[in-house]
């Protein structure tokens, strides 16, 4: 026997073998879908969904895939999808799981949920409907066995008991809560990045409500005690709480203990005996309440008063909407790209020109030897040959790789709009466009949440579909675009850049204060007082400007559209500037919401952008511009 | 290889003398202006929302408009006329045989379509650079050009050889000629017309297959067809009227 028919009898039997392992590999892998919080998200918003496979199965290497819709004709474009991607090996007869956020645009389509392995893909689909509520949710978060506090659960805001390592780990999936409770919580199980995220939702305009409990070593545990506006330091038995009763209602609650602790920072609402009761802080546009009693035990469980402090406590925060946010569609970018400062990012316009006269020249200079009769006609045809070819080679050369034309250009305008604390509010409007079909890989940066494509007005909608890869802790996000095509999107963070403007209205005059003391400069600052303009140059990084207006007359401080009178006499040496000012940060349209406030507003040097591109052959430029509305006085609304 | 005395005058007329340079300034002078603003005009297509995307195409569309209108011209004799011996002499005097002054002629036209070709392709090659057109792309543009020179320039001989001693009745029909083939082929069927082709070829662009006699034809050999038909009835109508020249 040859030694290939021993070969073929060892291999032929182990690939026999092999075979059904594949072709059944489909039905050993299950898929088993959490949608939001225990089943429960708010419609319109971002929320988790947690994926199980399950796979009894040998070990399985493949990709999950979670595909929602987004656009469609009531965002004012064509539908595209978002694929929601991630990398697993999954071991024999072994469980994994993967979370991501979504946010359909709508629910009428079903979610699809694929794992895609060499061999096969196995597919779920979701029907949405079952799970919306209409109002955002408040989360309970709690180690304890209480599964409600009375008065926390609503029809209108429905609670969801949730573990720390139910927490997500991405601040967009808390875009749909309103409120997070904690009771009796183990904070030092949350991870970092849980932490980062519940940090970033509370900035950005999140509720947190911390009850107390009588076990206050866990509020002493610096996880937690990050969060509270007290630093808790024992229990304390208080034999009334007056001030809480006659908020919330008679009968009197009677002996109580509750934890004693001291004011860090914030406003304390209820005190007894000098020990601080409810205590409320402020977070970036976030609010942080601290009830030092509690609520899960005698007496207060039984307190009738508990349901209407419940009530108080957890009502979702007034979203204060901003009257003006920077105007970002096709018709604001197209001008933008227009423009020649940006437009000589990608036109080799002056190279191009040179090219042209170079060859003009060297047509010239044949033509002059050709009348002077210095080239022989063979010869003259021999250069002109020589003269089209080195000149659209050498061109060709230059432009298509001299390095000249980047792939694509991202660019990034940042509206900064100040919070109380040292706080502002950036919304980041980006677009990325591309000078050939490629695939570009978007990395949002940390800390920025609420990531939104715009919708495209028509194309295919394959071709404007999305893949967000939850590879590490900043979603990786790959836009396929085609030559000169370009991508709007959206996204928003509380960060901190302590820029301090104040308006003093006094009898004669107006005092403008305003002092730097992020560590980024202000550059080309403006003003605008009762329609008038007023430029304060550069604020560096630590300086502070005072600046007297007086009041005359004809200075009634007037009525809406005094900003946009004002306006018409800033100008930036930058043509950009210029352009984002008037048609995106003061966009014609909402002259009605500047009605009678003054404006601050400068350019910030070197902040961040929110997102980027990890690529040399994408160039970039970004324009961050902080802006403060100042209450004129006597026309407060 | 011996092209006749009639190849040999073309060049003399157009290069040696300089006649012809006329034609290549115009086709420089006015392609050059069109190149810069369609580098920065905004396009008109929503999609080609900015000029670059359609810097490529609008340069070629206007190449291809302005190579074959001058090779019409220069074909029809138009640029220093006076410089040519006429046909009947070489056919009658100079007893060219008719085959002969055919080779001549269609071996001029070659060299003027392919100096018009030539002349534009630095700026066609740069223009697709900056639009980031791949480069066989841009060869079949330079290519194409050649032979829409070609297939209606051979329209410039026959209006030569029709009515060479009438000048004015050339130059009308010429003229007439392009701008109906042009607008003719763009309101009949648009994948016939050369800009139109141009502009489908580059914007990746579906064309509609035409329907003809009840059966789909692919639009790309409906326009090479009706290319191919446009140049051979353009040489049968020329030989035609070179034989009619010498019977009577």
């Amino acid at each position: 026997m040859s030694v290939w028919m021993i070969k073929a009898a060892l291999i032929l039997p182990v690939s026999i073998l092999c075979l059904p392992a594949s072709s059944i590999s489909a039905a050993e892998i299950t898929l088993t879908v959490e949608v939001g919080y225990h089943g429960v998200f708010q419609l319109g918003r971002p929320f988790p969904i947690k994926i199980e496979i399950a796979n009894t199965g040998p070990p399985v290497e493949g990709t999950i895939e979670a595909t929602v819709w987004k656009g469609g004709a009531t965002k004012g474009g064509g539908a595209f999808p978002v694929h929601h991607q991630r990398r697993l090996f999954v071991g024999a007869a072994a469980r994994k799981s993967a979370t991501f956020t979504i946010d359909p645009g709508s629910v009428s389509r079903p979610l699809a949920v694929s794992f895609h392995t060499p061999r096969s893909t196995v597919t779920e689909e979701i029907d949405l409907r079952r799970h919306f509520v209409p109002s955002p949710l408040i989360l309970l978060l709690t180690e304890s066995d209480f599964s409600a506090l009375p008065g926390l659960s609503r029809a209108s805001n429905p609670l969801v008991t949730v573990s720390p390592e139910e927490l997500p780990a991405d601040p967009r999936a808390y875009a749909g809560v309103a409120t997070i409770v904690l009771y009796e919580p183990s904070m030092h199980e949350l991870s970092g990045a849980q932490n980062v995220a519940l940090e970033t939702w509370l900035a950005g305009g999140g509720k947190l409500v911390a009850l107390g409990s009588l076990h206050y070593s866990l509020y002493q545990e610096p996880a937690l005690s990050r969060f509270l506006p007290v630093r808790v330091s024992g229990l304390k038995t208080f034999a009334a709480l007056p001030e809480l009763e006659k908020r919330y209602g008679e009968p009197a609650l009677g002996r109580v203990q509750a934890q004693d602790a001291t004011l860090v920072d914030g406003k304390i609402l209820v005190a007894a005996q000098g020990s601080p009761i409810l205590v409320e802080a402020e977070r970036g546009k976030g609010k942080i309440l601290y009830l030092a009693l509690d609520a899960g035990r005698p007496p207060l469980s039984r307190w009738e008063g508990l349901g209407p402090l419940f009530r108080d406590l957890a009502a979702p925060g007034t979203e204060i909407p901003n009257p003006a946010p920077a105007a970002w569609d096709d018709s604001v970018f197209s001008q933008l790209l227009v423009n020649r400062a940006v437009s000589s990012i990608y036109l080799p316009a002056g190279a191009f020109a040179g090219w042209i006269v170079a060859y003009f020249v060297g047509l010239g200079s044949l033509t002059w030897l050709w009348e002077r009769r210095r080239l022989a006609p063979r010869s003259l045809g021999a250069a002109f040959a020589a003269l089209i070819f080195s000149a659209s080679l050498g061109g060709y050369l230059y432009f298509m790789r001299g390095g000249r034309i980047p792939d694509g250009v991202l660019v990034t305008s940042t509206l900064m709009e100040s919070l109380p604390d040292g706080q502002v509010e950036a919304s980041s409007n980006a677009a990325l466009f591309s000078t050939l079909r490629r695939d570009y890989d978007v990395v949002v940066e940390k800390g920025w949440t609420d990531f939104e494509p715009l919708a495209r007005r028509s194309a295919v909608a394959e071709e404007n579909g999305i893949t967000i890869e939850d590879e590490g802790s900043r979603p990786r996000l790959r836009l396929p675009l085609k030559a000169w095509d370009y991508r709007l999107f959206r996204l928003r963070a509380v960060a901190r850049l302590p820029i301090r403007v104040e308006l003093d209205n006094e009898v004669d005059r107006r005092l403008l204060k305003v002092s730097n003391r992020s560590g980024r400069d202000l550059t080309d600052c403006w003003v605008i007082i009762s329609g008038r303009s007023s430029s304060l140059g550069d604020i560096p990084a630590g300086a502070s400007r005072t600046r007297e207006f007086p009041l005359t007359v004809d200075d009634p401080a007037a009525a809406g559209g005094r900003a946009r009178t004002g306006l018409r006499d800033v100008h930036f040496s930058d043509p950009v500037r210029e352009l984002l000012l008037r048609y995106s940060y003061f966009p014609q349209e909402q002259g009605a919401a500047w009605g009678g406030e003054a404006f601050f507003f400068g350019w910030v040097q070197g902040a961040p952008r929110g997102v980027s591109v990890d690529d040399g052959k994408v160039l970039a430029r970004d324009y961050a511009f902080f802006r403060v509305a100042l209450p004129v006085g006597g026309e407060e609304e | 290889m011996n092209l006749g005395p009639l190849f040999r005058e073309g060049v003399e007329v157009h290069v040696a003398e300089g006649h012809g340079f006329a034609a290549y300034f115009y086709l420089l002078i006015l392609l050059v202006p069109v190149a810069f603003l369609a580098l920065f005009l905004p396009g008109l297509d929503a999609q080609l929302w900015i000029a670059p995307g359609a810097f490529f195409t609008t340069s070629a569309v206007a190449a291809m408009i302005l190579i074959t209108y001058f090779t019409l011209r220069v074909a029809n004799q138009e640029f220093a006329p006076w410089r040519f011996v006429p046909l009947r002499r070489r056919l009658m005097e100079e007893k060219l045989a008719l085959g002969e002054v055919a080779r001549g002629h269609l071996a001029i036209l070659c060299l003027q379509v392919l100096i018009f070709t030539l002349l534009a392709a630095p700026l066609l090659v740069w223009a697709g650079a900056i639009a980031r057109v791949p480069a066989a792309r841009i060869a079949a543009v330079l290519l194409l050009l050649f032979f829409y020179g070609l297939a209606y320039g051979i329209w410039g001989l026959v209006a030569l050889a029709a009515w060479e001693r009438k000048l004015e009745i050339r130059q009308v029909f010429v003229r007439a000629f392009f701008i109906s083939a042009m607008i003719l082929t763009a309101v009949l069927y648009p994948p016939l017309n050369p800009a139109g082709f141009l502009l489908a070829y580059l914007g990746d662009k579906e064309m509609a297959p035409l329907v003809l006699w009840g059966r789909p034809w692919p639009p790309v050999a409906a326009h090479f067809l009706f290319h191919l038909f446009l140049l051979g009835a353009g040489l049968w109508l020329y030989h035609r009227a070179l034989r009619r020249e010498i019977d009577s």
